[in-house]
């Protein structure tokens, strides 16, 4: 018992209880998640009718006393500033499948209704874009913001002009403060909407609506009221050299605004919100005996400001330090991987962004995927600490599903980015919400950020991804409508733009075929996938470079891929390396040290056996790694090579192997059952196609018709009854290498008939 | 008829994966049957089978074990009596006295079949209790899965399956009601034979006159599974006239009760959402389906608008079992709204679809339909009718005396008598007649507990809704069927998984008691709230049923057993299942606490596990939930006996699973 407690702590396992230990409060309530929030907020505007999604990419601001407003990054405009909390939601903070973290904003200071934030070209506020409501506008956009401590400067631009503006709230009154860059055009701002018309001073420095909202302008911003809309005000800045101005809001009282921001001051970073650096202890297992080690670099899960660390992406920065993203948006970075782990330092180097599931180090800089976009994080100041959240690309366009998760960061030879994005399933796991163009893709973004590119459609929930050396293309993909199983996808750099099987999310791609899995992956061998990663050359791992390893976020294993080649591309299986996790597998990356490191947590269905864990995996140099390194398909069956020489009697004995084959139903309805190749139940098979069959098993058992050791003693030639494609093929193997090692173990494979 | 047995066979067919030889003798005499595996729980004073009598008896199981991969396994029994294991012809396990001890030593078991044979002998009573465990390095001591055994029939098998086949038939068709017993049943008889007919007291309240006289005419044409015999001879004047009579009649028994109001055709879309929600396909075909399908042997419903009167169709729903206390209906304890929808659905949907009447009916007369009613005895089946004592069938000794094939009920027509019943029986149905008569009357007067569980399950089609041995439910086949009657249902596809929980291990799965109330319609709260569908219930034979499921797989039926919580391992087991260790409640509640975060499936809540589960069937479940429920999202947390929590106890997974399973029995 001593010995459990003890090891609690030293694990540090994060403590995601639903209420804290200190506290009534609920472990998100107690979070600091700092003075910009970005996230998918809905909230009680009554214009429109009910709750409404009031940013899709919102950044929730908090400007102290309990004040907040909301700016929508895609619209470009303030959507609500009120005073008051948050309805809590959102999966990765309360688990809610379908509720949406809602602003508690029934007695705003102000609202404004959907609708861009600037007037376009001709003066309209018309919602153009291509879907309209979603994606970003084509006259304004957003560039990221600044952070001065707790300041937040947000940076965009309207009609090609610069524009810096920061929020403050004081004693009732809230300003917004711009600094306007030099405009070619005139540019106009939409304020707020409000229940009475508003009437206008006859400069425009004043207004007032007949329901009690007083607004103040100063500087180059001319206030009027919408001339079809006399409930809603704008404010105007005239084209010409740049200008700063202020607007000011209060209710009841005619508003004064705060002390104009000096924006070169807060634009050049500033005091760290988060200075202090911890400390945690890694643990080191002793010298290796069996083929792999796992050490933990401990998480500081005790840390000042409660942050929950389910980290969901990492990179390396350099040999000695990590930077890790975190499902509930922070982004850490760990130094000290190089020593000996009794003191690695931890520094919280940004918080705020949204459910940033990928992380990717380009020369030093680092880059953070999440639902909203790709953020370079600078620190301005060198305090370590992230003072300009840039905009590297946000072309992608999202909806308030829960489900739609961004999964990792990627680049290949070439510097391009990639990631991976689910579709919008619904809440119980069936169906989908309305999909929109970048729902189940795999997106592909040049090295500066200016091109977004779908390389791949018809993803489901693929949870990872990887790029090959060569431009190959994987992914995992979850079991689940029109996904009869889990798998790993692959294409080809050639092959690209692939169909990867959701016809729900298939978009342009309407004549595309659909492009197999290496193989598919039964429940207890994946239930839900992770990334996946390529061996490098300096790996020291107990396998070959250019080999592919899979990760199972929901069995937190790894599989060594053993692929087969199939025409131009690839089929294959899967083995499971001896490797035990602390947590879920989703993310994997070799240390230049040639160990792998891996991080995971729990989010959805896994058998994690804690929160969230970093890991590295040390391989023990010359120890015989149980699996199979090499599998072909003959024409009789399979061969198995192994690293090793095998025991003959043992190879050559066909009961050290079984095997069974089975296919799955692909179809619109949720996973698959197993259901026989040599006797195809066409009945069954059909009533698959109409409700879920999962519950049918019917493995054909293959006899092995002889086994062979081949000649150079590390390969077995298996002759497999009745050989046939199938889109399972599990092959046991029970054997022990010369040495007397047992090398036990399963492959799960696809054949394919061509 | 025909199809019926057929349907009975296929249903022991579909085991063949799950099956052995039982070989069972006493005091001399020989009985033979399958075993979907080896068990036992005989109480005193009950025999091994219905064919034995009670007393000392001696069981050899044979048949094979298939394993896939390679096995390293020891095995051990459990219980009371004297057992001997041999595997392909070797003696691997020999116990005598008590059962349990130290597991045979382990056997290397290459992939492929071997020839299994397990000899058990009772206690000098007569009493029985014995289970078959396996275990394997990491594999806690478990019973060996239904799914690993296989075997031939045998000539023997057969003709005791057969045996069993008509012994049930002759009860569903009541037999035993007209030819009736001087002696009775005795004090522990085959439950079938207490059932009774439909109470036909008030019936003219209830049901169309109209529907009566084409249903006394021909039952089977309305439903074709149905143990009503034809009475009359529809192709002749006379048996139209008397057809006519006996609905006259019965349509005049009416009580005082209040007529019911017509349905609400508005309600009829809310009905069909009910219908396919509820899986009513499972056991009916749709009421818009006027062409019964014999495969399947279900009801069809395409008649309901014509036979039921106007409120009486929500009063059925509402509580079957009212008139009819063994209905095959089971009481899904529908709301007001449910029922009157369902009631509206089914009316709706099946008007216009009534099955043709080719015969033209002439005006009955009700005192001439009395009449009739007496002497052809109705009142045998169908309890308040009028009985005449001058009618009387052969008793039922007389009947065990003669050749069955060659006269009476069961004899194929041209051998039967002009005035014998017309029963609804297929050739296949009669030559398990005729097997069963040569085994005397005496397995009437006893039952096996083990062999009731097996029968309940087909006889209530409980195998149309949940898998057993890996044998998908007729549901998951035909529920697509009704989707449309739900599509305007909103939200109906957003749900967690809907899977309904397996039978296959249902007796060791749950204690007794909660098998008892999941049967009778007690247990509360629902075990399941997620699921759109629910577990009817059968009130019918409820205890004995949970007592028999119990017996079935060798455990003595029991409430829940009291475990001494360690808090210490209470304490340990509360932080393993929290979100610092596996994160059970993710998907289970716990207190007052809902899932924190259940997508697609959800848990059954942690407060109801003292009460449910079965010690050694828990710690199967944790440490291998897949090997029991091959789709279940319940993750795996070890691998053998290793978890992947290291920290915890050693990473002993088992230790860890008793830590949560002390926990689990300090929730209050």
């Amino acid at each position: 018992m001593q010995n459990f407690k003890a090891t609690f702590v030293a694990t540090a396992v994060f403590v995601q209880a639903a209420y804290s230990a200190e506290s009534d409060k609920k472990w998100f309530e107690e979070m600091v998640i700092g003075p910009a929030w970005s996230n998918t907020f809905c909230d009680e505007f009554k214009v429109e009718p009910g709750k409404r999604a009031a940013a899709l990419k919102g950044i929730l601001l908090d400007l102290g006393d309990d004040q907040r407003a909301l700016f929508d990054t895609e619209t470009l405009r303030l959507v609500t500033a009120y005073q008051g909390g948050i309805h809590w939601g959102g999966t990765p903070w309360t688990g809610d499948h379908g509720a949406l973290m809602g602003l508690k904003n029934e007695n705003p200071l102000f609202n404004t209704a959907a609708a861009p934030g600037w007037a376009d070209a001709s003066g309209s506020f018309e919602d153009k874009r291509p879907i309209p409501g979603y994606g970003n506008l084509a006259h304004a956009s957003y560039q990221g913001y600044f952070r001065h401590g707790g300041t937040i400067v947000l940076d965009y631009r309207v009609h090609g002009a610069p524009v810096l503006e920061n929020v403050q709230s004081k004693e009732g009154v809230l300003t917004r403060s711009f600094q306007m860059g030099k405009r070619e055009r005139d540019l106009v701002l939409f304020l707020a909407d409000e229940a009475g018309a508003f009437t206008v001073e006859a400069d425009g420095s004043a207004a007032k609506s007949a329901s009690g909202l007083e607004v103040f302008a100063t500087g180059g911003a001319k206030l009027s009221a919408d001339a079809k809309l006399p409930n809603r005000l704008l404010a105007r800045f005239a084209k010409g050299e740049a200008v700063d101005a202020q607007i000011a809001f209060a209710r009841g009282a005619a508003p004064k605004p705060s002390a104009a921001p000096d924006f070169k001051v807060l634009t050049a970073g500033g005091p760290a919100l988060y200075p202090e650096i911890l400390e945690t202890q890694g643990i080191v297992s002793g010298n290796p005996t069996e083929p792999y080690v796992t050490d933990i670099v401990t998480l500081p899960t005790d840390n000042p400001w409660k942050a929950n660390l389910r980290f969901g992406g990492f990179d390396f920065i350099d040999e000695d330090s990590a930077a890790l993203s975190s499902w509930n948006g922070d982004v850490w970075v760990v130094r000290g991987l190089k020593g000996d782990w009794s003191r690695l330092k931890w520094q919280r180097i940004a918080s705020g962004l949204f459910e940033t599931l990928g992380l990717k180090v380009v020369d030093g800089k680092i880059y953070v995927n999440g639902r909203d976009q790709i953020t370079q994080l600078i620190d301005l100041n060198g305090d370590g600490e992230t003072d300009h959240f840039k905009v590297f690309n946000r072309d992608v366009i999202i909806s308030s599903n829960f489900h739609e998760f961004a999964f990792d960061l990627q680049t290949d030879r070439e510097g391009n980015f990639y990631f991976a994005k689910a579709s919008p399933v619904r809440g119980g796991g069936r169906g989908f919400d309305r999909i929109l163009p970048h729902h189940g893709i795999v997106a592909k973004i040049s090295p500066d950020g200016g091109k977004f590119e779908v390389i791949a459609t018809g993803l489901r929930a693929p949870g990872g991804m990887s790029v090959g050396p060569n431009g190959e293309v994987t992914t995992g993909e979850n079991e689940g409508t029109w996904q009869p199983a889990c798998k790993i996808n692959f294409a080809t750099k050639a092959q690209l733009p692939v169909f990867f099987g959701t016809e729900d999310s298939r978009h342009d791609l309407t004549e595309a075929p659909f492009t197999e899995p290496l193989c598919y992956l039964p429940m207890d061998v994946d239930n839900s996938g992770g990334g996946q990663v390529w061996v490098p050359k300096t790996a020291k791992f107990g396998v070959n470079e250019g080999d592919l390893l899979h990760l199972s976020y929901g069995q937190s294993s790894i599989y060594r891929v053993l692929p087969v080649p199939r025409g131009k591309t690839l089929q294959g299986g899967v083995v499971k390396m001896p490797i035990k996790l602390l947590s879920s597998a989703m993310r994997a990356r070799f240390h230049p040290d040639g160990s792998l490191y891996v991080i995971g947590f729990r989010g959805w269905q896994t058998n994690a056996a804690t929160e969230a864990a970093f890991q590295r995996i040390r391989y023990h140099e010359g120890a015989v790694v149980p699996v199979p390194n090499r599998l072909e398909y003959t024409s009789t069956g399979v061969r198995l090579h192994f690293a090793d020489a095998l025991d003959p009697e043992l190879a050559n004995d066909p009961t050290s192997f079984s095997a069974e084959r089975w296919k799955y139903v692909r179809g619109p309805q949720y996973g698959s059952g197993q259901f026989s190749v040599d006797h195809p139940d066409e009945a069954a098979e059909e009533a698959a196609l109409k409700s879920e069959s999962k519950a049918v098993r019917v493995r054909d058992t293959v006899a092995i018709e002889s086994a062979k050791l081949g000649e150079d003693g590390q390969s077995v030639d298996l002759t497999l009854a009745g050989w046939r494609p199938a889109m399972q093929l599990k092959v046991s193997f029970d054997l022990e290498d010369k040495g007397g090692e047992i090398l036990k173990g399963d492959l799960y494979s696809t054949v394919y008939p061509d | 008829m025909f199809r019926r047995t057929v349907f009975l066979f296929t249903l022991l067919a579909a085991s063949a994966q799950a099956d052995l030889i039982a070989t069972f003798s006493a005091a001399g005499v020989t009985d033979v049957r399958r075993a979907r595996f080896p068990a036992l729980s005989v109480p005193a004073g009950e025999p091994a089978t219905p064919f034995l009598a009670a007393g000392p008896f001696d069981v050899v199981w044979t048949g094979k074990m298939v394993f896939p991969a390679r096995r390293r396994l020891a095995f051990s029994f459990e219980g009371e009596g004297a057992a001997t294991l041999k595997i392909d012809d070797q003696e691997v396990l020999n116990r005598d006295g008590i059962l349990s001890g130290q597991a045979s030593k382990v056997t290397r078991l290459n992939a492929g079949e071997h020839r299994v044979e397990i000899r058990y002998r009772s206690k000098a009573d007569g009493t029985a209790s014995f289970r078959f465990y396996l275990e394997e390095d990491g594999i806690p001591r478990q019973t060996v899965l239904p799914s690993l055994f296989t075997t031939e029939m045998t000539e023997a098998a057969t003709l005791g399956e057969q045996r069993r086949a008509g012994r049930l038939l002759f009860t569903q068709q009541n037999c035993v009601k007209c030819h009736t017993s001087d002696e009775g049943f005795g004090a522990t008889p085959m439950p079938e034979t207490g059932e009774i007919g439909p109470i036909l007291i008030g019936i003219g309240d209830r049901v169309n006159e109209r529907w009566l006289r084409r249903w006394i005419a021909d039952p089977k044409a309305l439903k074709p599974t149905t143990h009503m015999p034809t009475l009359v001879d529809v192709g002749s004047a006379e048996g139209r006239q008397q057809s006519a009579d006996l609905a006259a009649f019965l349509a005049s028994q009416v009580m005082d009760t209040p007529v019911g109001s017509e349905v609400d055709p508005q309600l009829a879309q809310a009905g069909g959402a009910h219908f396919h929600e509820l899986g009513c396909v499972a056991c009916h075909h749709p009421p818009d389906v006027s062409g019964p399908e014999w495969e399947s042997s279900r009801v069809p419903l395409n008649n309901v608008s014509a036979k039921f009167k106007p409120g009486a169709l929500v009063g059925f729903l509402k509580k079957p079992e009212a008139f009819h206390p063994f209905t095959g209906m089971p009481n899904f304890k529908l709301s007001d709204e449910e029922a009157s929808a369902l009631a509206a659905f089914l009316t709706v949907f099946s008007k216009g679809k009534e099955t043709k009447d080719p015969h033209d009916f002439p005006v009955g007369d009700a005192a001439r339909g009395a009449a009739l009613i007496e002497s052809l005895n109705c009142g045998s089946c169908h309890p308040g009718l009028p009985m005449s004592p001058e009618v009387k069938a052969p008793s039922l000794a007389a009947v065990f005396k003669k050749d069955w094939s060659e006269g009476g009920c069961v004899a194929p027509q041209e051998r039967r008598g002009k005035k014998t019943p017309v029963l609804n029986l297929d050739d296949a149905g009669r030559s398990a007649l005729v097997a069963f008569s040569q085994t005397g009357v005496d397995s009437l007067k006893r039952d096996s507990s083990a062999e009731f569980a097996m029968r309940q399950v087909e006889s209530q089609r409980c195998v149309s809704c949940h898998t057993i041995d890996g044998k998908s439910p007729l549901l998951d086949t035909v529920h697509s069927d009704t989707a449309k009657f739900a599509e305007h249902i909103k939200g109906l596809h957003e749900r967690v998984d809907q899977s309904r929980p397996q039978l296959t291990l249902v007796g060791e799965m749950l204690y007794t008691t909660a098998i008892e109330a999941m049967i009778a319609g007690t247990a509360e709260p629902r075990p399941r709230p997620w699921l759109g569908m629910r577990m009817p219930a059968f009130r019918a034979h409820s205890k004995p049923l949970a007592d028999a499921f119990s017996r079935l797989h060798g455990f003595e039926p029991s409430a829940p057993v009291k475990v001494e919580v360690d808090p210490a391992m209470a304490e340990i087991g509360k932080t393993l299942v929290g979100s610092t260790g596996f994160g059970c409640t993710t998907c289970h509640g716990v207190g007052d606490l809902k899932p924190t975060a259940a997508f697609e499936v959800e848990g059954i809540h942690f407060e109801l596990v003292s009460d449910r589960l079965r010690h050694e069937y828990y710690h199967r479940w944790m440490n291998q939930p897949r090997s029991v429920v091959p789709s279940t999202k319940m993750p795996k947390y070890s691998d053998g006996n290793s978890s992947q929590r290291t920290d915890v106890l050693e990473g002993d997974a088992y230790q860890q699973y008793e830590a949560i399973w002390h926990y689990l029995h300090s929730i209050e």
